[in-house]
């Protein structure tokens, strides 16, 4: 059973259509990035499959549940944007996730942390835009979920960074789960990714192995990519 | 869950709140002491005078203050908490819309009484402070109790209990109606991208005097069923009473049965997080 499956998932915001009918199977145990241009479905995409947004047409199924409490305790999601109480201390979060999530690996997250430099005791409002960005990513990979969403992972944080938030992601997920990422930034991530979706004005344009995809095309995903969405 | 979710809701109006009961406790609490110490206030005159008037008038901008943020922050916790940027934490925990809306109603009804109960304790503070203390107080609560007998003999000490019982059901279910009415009308707001508070707001409105009009009818037609009798009523007032609390716990019941259902139906099937 396919861990995400998408069928004739359509989103339509008023007139605008941010997504148009996609079908899409991903398979457990792989790391997948979501790639395509501002505007071409993945965060909305992502937010349905949080239960955040309501399909207009179809469903997306998260572990054989609709997005829902099932579905929620098994689904680690990593918004593009603050999320969390700003006033709360890192410690405090921590506290926190481990309450509401029982996957949550406190040791882990505090191991992270370390090797990351942060002082627990700050509130995250304090801290730069970079570093509170690098303490959300902990908080989510320290969790033993099945399904990793994450949305622009690496965008706001510099690039000897990414390498580590990279290096945590590939080892921090267990064999059986899907890792979701979106991104524009492909050259950095491509690297890591077993599966490739392109998506495109709403529209699913590639799905396809990444190295199949490099073999068949003979070039770079990121390469690939400037080619099939060159303004 | 619903246990997780109220100890964060408890956390997060109290972060807020208790400061203030604070500071209204100790500015309560310095104001009795003034009156205390009246006459050395007076011989230090106009400075005296002014400090005088500057603590009463930060006691009532603080008591003002406390009645205003127990019901921002009822709107806040679940506009901003769940319909704003921490939805997209709230709302990705495993937790039901049912849990959300208990922790966030329970939370608000008691805090709520939290703040009526400080409100009401600085009085007493005051007089202590104030060294008016035990005359006063101790009248006070004299009077309250031989008020409570009295009415105890006229209707039986049973009946007064459960007269209390059905005061104090209707104030929860007030103040759960109250707090849904909040949520109802800003689920409503959610469904429109521009002007949000705007709509939430006139719902809120709209929905106030529905329920006004909903509550007239409800009490004349109670009356009119029960009116027949009025012979019997100056006879057993505590049956007629008691008629009219259970018609008041009902409809305040049903009436917040209908803001929870629109709620959850809302935030179940028409969630568009931003």
């Amino acid at each position: 059973m396919a861990m995400i499956e998408c069928r004739n998932l359509t989103k339509y915001y008023g007139h605008t259509r941010a997504l148009n009918g996609v079908d899409l199977t991903i398979e457990k145990g792989q790391i997948v990035g979501l790639l395509g241009p501002n505007g071409s479905g993945k965060t909305t995409m992502i937010k349905m499959a949080n239960g955040l947004l309501q399909p207009t047409n179809g469903s997306i199924i998260i572990d054989g549940h609709d997005p829902g409490v099932e579905s929620k305790s098994v689904v680690a999601y990593l918004p593009d944007r603050d999320f969390l109480p700003e006033y709360m201390t890192v410690d405090a979060l921590f506290k926190m996730y481990g309450d509401f999530f029982t996957d949550f690996n406190r040791e882990k997250a505090e191991k992270m942390l370390a090797s990351l430099d942060i002082r627990r005791d700050v509130a995250i409002k304090k801290l730069s835009k970079g570093t509170r960005e690098k303490v959300q990513l902990v908080l989510i990979m320290s969790r033993d979920a099945k399904v990793y969403l994450l949305d622009e992972p690496i965008a706001g944080v510099d690039p000897a960074a990414r390498d580590y938030i990279l290096k945590t992601i590939i080892s921090n997920y267990c064999e059986d789960a899907i890792v979701m990422i979106s991104t524009h930034l492909i050259a950095d991530i491509e690297s890591i990714l077993d599966d490739v979706i392109f998506l495109k004005d709403g529209n699913v344009v590639v799905h396809e192995p990444a190295d199949q995809l490099r073999e068949e095309r003979g070039k770079s995903i990121d390469g690939l990519f400037r080619e099939v969405f060159k303004c | 869950m619903l246990g997780k979710l109220l100890k964060y809701e408890f956390k997060a109006m109290g972060r807020t709140l208790l400061p203030l009961y604070g500071a209204l406790l100790a500015v309560a609490a310095i104001l009795g002491l003034m009156i205390n110490f009246s006459d050395a206030m007076n011989s230090t005159g106009i400075v005296g005078s002014i400090m005088a008037v500057l603590i009463v008038v930060v006691y009532v901008v603080l008591l003002v203050a406390i009645v205003v943020m127990t019901m921002v922050l009822i709107v806040q916790r679940f506009s901003r908490n769940l319909l704003g940027t921490e939805g997209y934490f709230m709302l990705t925990l495993p937790a039901s819309i049912d849990a959300h809306i208990l922790s966030k109603t329970i939370s608000a009804m008691v805090w709520s009484l939290f703040s009526g109960i400080v409100g009401m304790v600085t009085l007493p503070l005051i007089l202590l402070t104030s060294g008016s203390a035990d005359t006063n107080v101790g009248a006070v609560f004299n009077e309250i109790g031989r008020g409570l007998r009295m009415v105890a003999d006229e209707i039986g000490s049973g009946n007064l209990a459960v007269l209390i019982l059905e005061v104090l059901l209707i104030m929860i279910l007030t103040g759960a109606a109250f707090a849904l009415k909040v949520y109802a009308s800003i689920s409503v707001g959610h469904q429109v991208q521009k002007h949000t508070g705007l709509l939430s707001l006139a719902v809120f409105i709209g929905l106030c005097i529905v329920e006004s009009v909903a509550g007239s009818f409800v009490g004349v037609k109670t009356f009119e069923i029960s009116g027949n009798n009025i012979e019997q009523q100056v006879v057993d007032s505590v049956l007629y009473a008691q008629q009219i609390m259970l018609v008041s716990i009902v409809f305040t019941a049903v009436v917040a049965a209908i803001y929870y259902v629109i709620t959850r139906l809302l935030m179940k099937y028409k969630l568009n997080l931003e």
